[in-house]
């Protein structure tokens, strides 16, 4: 067994593609490929095999023989790392994954190795061929919904028959045959050079035999019979195996220099090769990793067909198969814009106010009562605060008028009869963010002075329930509806459930922004402010009623200052967060008007926010917005404790009562007395509470 | 600390010294936008001798058959393998290190991953005040408990735009000026050379919470 010789066996490449690869892919495919499967040109590149030192163990281990991909292998200019050789491959990107699977891969190998085979053999200047020898072939299918890729690289090698042998003494380390100031000499001619040679010709310096030259392969061509060593850059760390471009280099010395290393009067190609590993800082002695040994080639092979080839690439599972990179963990963009929102929240607090509490705000459930100029605008400030769970109600379809002043709509919104409101603000927040929860269902709430007709006394019922469970999901409500009626069970059922209410009404060109008081009051109620505050039927000395009947069309649709809702909704959005943010959060006392803030720590009054007010009243005509405190009043029509009663301990009943007789409410609350008192009629302060505009 | 230019001439010289046999500053290449100037970094590219396991692509056969004596078989061996790269961050007008840890197939991991296999040390927790290793780690960022910014999170690289980890710039900022200040060389050398070491101990300060060991 000793006299057969030992078959020389070369490491194979194995691929390293770095993430930012991926990514390039991935724009080529969108920007440029699109449908297209044509071949286009990569870069990649190697460098010299190196080990490193396990640090547990303190061993050295061996890294693979890798080809590397970076993000700018499609660059026509792409750069590769210092010391490394430039290889350049054909990738070919499949749009299915069945294409992918089907494509007929011997066809495409072979296909490659002729052309590699062709420009070997005819090439006039052999110091073109550095780069053919290292071609290779990736075929990739990005899946780009998913972030998977799937790709299988080839690296065709020609395979010689009978294949080269090692001569018996092996391959050596290089410090038996140079010595360290050689060694370092050809050390910094290969790592100066401004391209680092692939393959090169090792010849010792006429005048002095124990200086050695490097040049380039084409040399071959010129030289006398000299002492000839052809090396490469080893991107192998084996130290019995040389890498993989060694194949292609003896395949090409044997068919373009067959009689230079024929050796005379033998049967016998001979080559002494230098497998050049050490491309870092000059290693001391004894610790040069490049090897030296002579392979040999019985002639009896005729170079002219082109020999076989072989090179795809193995899988982690040592399979001939394709691999897999997934980068979903990393690129999901809704699972990115959630964290950049996130962080972006986090530098405000980080920035001016560390005892923000965010969480409190993000797991606010807030449902919105009308998804127009104001259900809008407050989504999407809420949206902004970080605000996780929206839930939009509203019966209305998105008209022609909508879109220009309502943020979440487009004019497609408004076409074939309008989709509804409550949904298409839903989809449109999740656009503009997928990461949130957000919902809308189509449902009109019933009304006091709105009769409901016996038939649709099921379905009122119906609505009414699903409206209460609303209310049991969410922790805060909106009232931004398009009427001052319809936002009478909404007060009931907030005042009922201890919800967070949120109010906003506009004029022509003044606003009302409120927070109903909680039920039980604040406990604590500093001097001066009211034991509970009122809701927005606490100031009226009439039921709501039908407002909606004979009015003329610039009446019934709010004709208000465009910028009005933006203002009006911020407000009720910031003054949410500024209750959340108090230490008793609905409870929180509200300042009297006069209230000086001195910015005491102590107050009563403050949050980390600053103040949280009861009312807010705005008059865009003076730029002026004015904090308003008002009481409960116990004959209101709305939050007053008779009227919670009533509704507790009558549900539906009671509710129905309300809807259908006019004067029950007053008659309930004592305010049908009130009004035979005081004949001189009160004009209610008429809040043109609407935005569904025209 | 840094304008863009002294960046951009402190992390030049860095590469052209990236030979030196110092861990934190060898190995490191100035690249180039490739369309525009001006967003230049630094990037290099390790690799541990941590094993990772490849995702399986079960859908596929073994398709085709090759058999050939002289290609070695050697066993796949997936390193886990790790690129940095050092940004210029505009706002907080210093240097932001970025990260990112991936297999073969480039295939990223996700932090609780980088921090499960410890034995890569990545980061390095701060052990020696007794309650060290202490931190939250969530899929996007490495919290220390009280911190308001988590230490490392999840971003874009500036250039490149592509899904990264860095540590956060925030607390930098004040410990490279007390560095600069106690070190004292930095007043003594020419322009060029100033901003040069004060990259350099910039590193030191990325070193505390990053293994720069490559």
């Amino acid at each position: 067994m000793t006299s057969e010789p030992q078959i020389v066996q070369f490491t194979p490449f194995s691929s390293l593609v770095q993430p930012s690869f991926w990514h390039s892919l991935t724009k080529l495919k969108i920007d440029v490929l699109k449908l297209s499967q044509d071949e286009v040109p990569v870069t990649a590149s190697y460098a010299a095999g190196r080990s490193v030192t396990d640090r547990e163990t303190g061993q050295d281990v061996a890294l693979g023989c890798n080809l590397i991909l970076g993000g700018d292998a499609f660059e026509k200019t792409a750069q590769v790392p210092p010391h490394s050789v430039k290889c350049v491959g054909t990738l070919k990107n499949y749009n299915t994954i069945e294409e992918f699977k089907d494509a007929d891969k011997p066809a495409l190998f072979n296909k490659l190795a002729d052309e590699m085979w062709d420009e070997i053999s005819s090439a006039k200047d052999a110091s073109d061929v550095s780069e053919i020898l290292n071609r290779f072939l990736l075929i990739t299918f990005a899946d780009l919904k998913k972030y998977r890729y799937y790709y299988w690289f080839a690296f065709p090698a020609f395979a010689a028959k009978p294949a080269w042998t090692l001569d018996p003494s092996g391959w050596q380390g290089v410090e038996s045959t140079f010595t360290q100031e050689a060694l370092s000499n050809i050390q910094s001619q290969i790592t100066t050079s401004t391209n680092t040679p692939a393959f090169f010709v090792l010849l010792s310096n006429a005048n002095d035999p124990s200086r050695f030259e490097i040049h380039p392969l084409s040399s071959l061509e010129s030289l006398s019979d000299q002492d000839i060593t052809v090396g490469f850059i080893d991107p192998s760390a084996h130290s019995d195996h040389p890498g993989w471009p060694l194949r292609n280099l003896l395949a090409f010395l044997a068919s373009r220099f067959r009689t230079r290393f024929t050796t005379p009067g033998s049967q016998h190609l001979k080559v002494r090769v230098l497998c050049w590993r050490d491309t870092e800082a000059v290693p001391v002695s004894g610790k040069w990793k490049s090897r030296l040994g002579t392979v040999s080639l019985s002639q009896s092979q005729s170079t002219l067909s082109r020999p076989s080839a072989v090179g795809w690439e193995k899988n982690p599972q040592g399979k001939l198969a394709p691999r897999l990179a997934d980068l979903a963990p990393m690129m999901d963009p809704a699972r990115l814009a959630d964290q950049a929102v996130d962080l972006n929240l986090k530098l405000m607090r980080w920035r001016i106010l560390p005892s923000l509490d965010l969480d409190r705000v993000a797991s606010t459930r807030c449902l919105l009562l009308g998804a127009g100029t104001l259900g809008c605008f407050v989504a999407r400030t809420l949206l902004a605060w970080g605000v996780r769970n929206i839930t939009f109600v509203d019966s209305a379809v998105v008209s022609f008028s909508n879109p220009v002043r309502q943020p979440l709509f487009e004019f497609e919104d408004c076409l074939n009869g309008g989709k509804p409101k409550a949904q298409c603000a839903a989809d449109s927040l999740k656009k503009i963010f997928p990461g949130v929860n957000s919902k809308g269902i189509s449902m009109s709430i019933p009304m006091p002075g709105h009769p409901i007709p016996p038939g649709n006394v099921e379905q009122a019922k119906a609505d009414v329930a699903q409206l209460e469970k609303l209310f049991d999901e969410h922790d805060a409500v909106f009232l931004l509806m398009d009427s001052r009626e319809s936002r009478w069970l909404p007060t009931v059922l907030g005042a009922a459930k201890g919800k967070i209410v949120m109010n906003a009404a506009l004029g022509f060109d003044s606003y009302l922004v409120l927070r109903h008081g909680a039920r039980k009051g604040a406990s604590t109620a500093p001097k001066g402010s009211p034991e509970r505050l009122g809701c927005y039927y606490c100031n009226d000395v009439v039921a709501p009623a039908d407002s909606l009947s004979d009015r003329t069309l610039d009446q019934m649709c709010t004709v208000t200052r465009p910028g009005l809702a933006s203002i009006a909704s911020s407000t009720a959005v910031e003054l949410l967060v500024s209750l959340l943010q108090h230490p008793d959060g609905v409870n929180a006392p509200a300042p009297p008007p006069d209230y000086k803030d001195e910015n005491v720590e102590e107050s009563p009054y403050r949050s980390v926010l600053g103040l949280v007010p009861h009312q807010l009243r705005g008059f865009l005509a003076q730029f002026r917005t004015l904090p308003i405190v008002g009481a409960a009043y116990d004959k209101c029509t709305g939050c007053s404790e008779t009227v919670l009663k009533a509704y507790e301990s009558q549900g539906f009943d009671m509710l129905l009562q309300a809807f259908n007789e006019s004067d029950y409410l007053e008659k309930l609350t004592g305010l049908d007395k009130l009004h035979e008192e005081g004949e001189a009629a009160l004009e209610a302060v008429d809040w043109d509470e609407d935005d569904d505009d025209m | 600390m840094f304008t863009r230019g002294e960046f951009e001439i402190a992390c030049k010289s860095l590469a052209e010294n990236a030979t030196i046999d110092n861990p934190q500053l060898k190995g490191w290449t100035w690249r180039e936008h490739p369309e525009y100037g001006g967003l230049g970094y630094l990037e290099r590219s390790s690799t541990t001798t941590c094993r990772s396991q490849s995702t399986e692509t079960e859908e596929f056969l073994e398709e085709l058959c090759e058999e050939d004596a002289a290609t070695l078989d050697t066993p796949s061996t997936n390193f886990i393998r790790i690129w940095q790269s050092i940004a210029y961050n505009v706002s907080f007008q210093m240097p932001v290190f970025y990260l990112s840890v991936y297999t073969n197939e480039g295939t990223p991991f996700s932090l609780p991953h980088i921090v499960d296999r410890t034995s890569l040390l990545l980061f390095r927790p701060r052990r020696d005040d007794g309650d060290g290793g202490d931190f939250e780690v969530s899929k996007y960022a490495i919290q220390v408990p009280g911190a308001t910014m988590p230490l490392v999170s999840q971003g874009e690289h500036p250039t490149l735009g592509t899904p990264c980890y860095y540590l956060h710039p925030c607390e930098t900022q004040g410990a490279l000026a007390e560095l600069v200040e106690a070190d004292g060389r930095t007043k003594d050398d020419k322009k060029a050379g100033e901003n040069t070491r004060k990259l350099e101990l910039w590193l030191l300060l990325v070193g505390n919470a990053v293994d720069l060991r490559v």
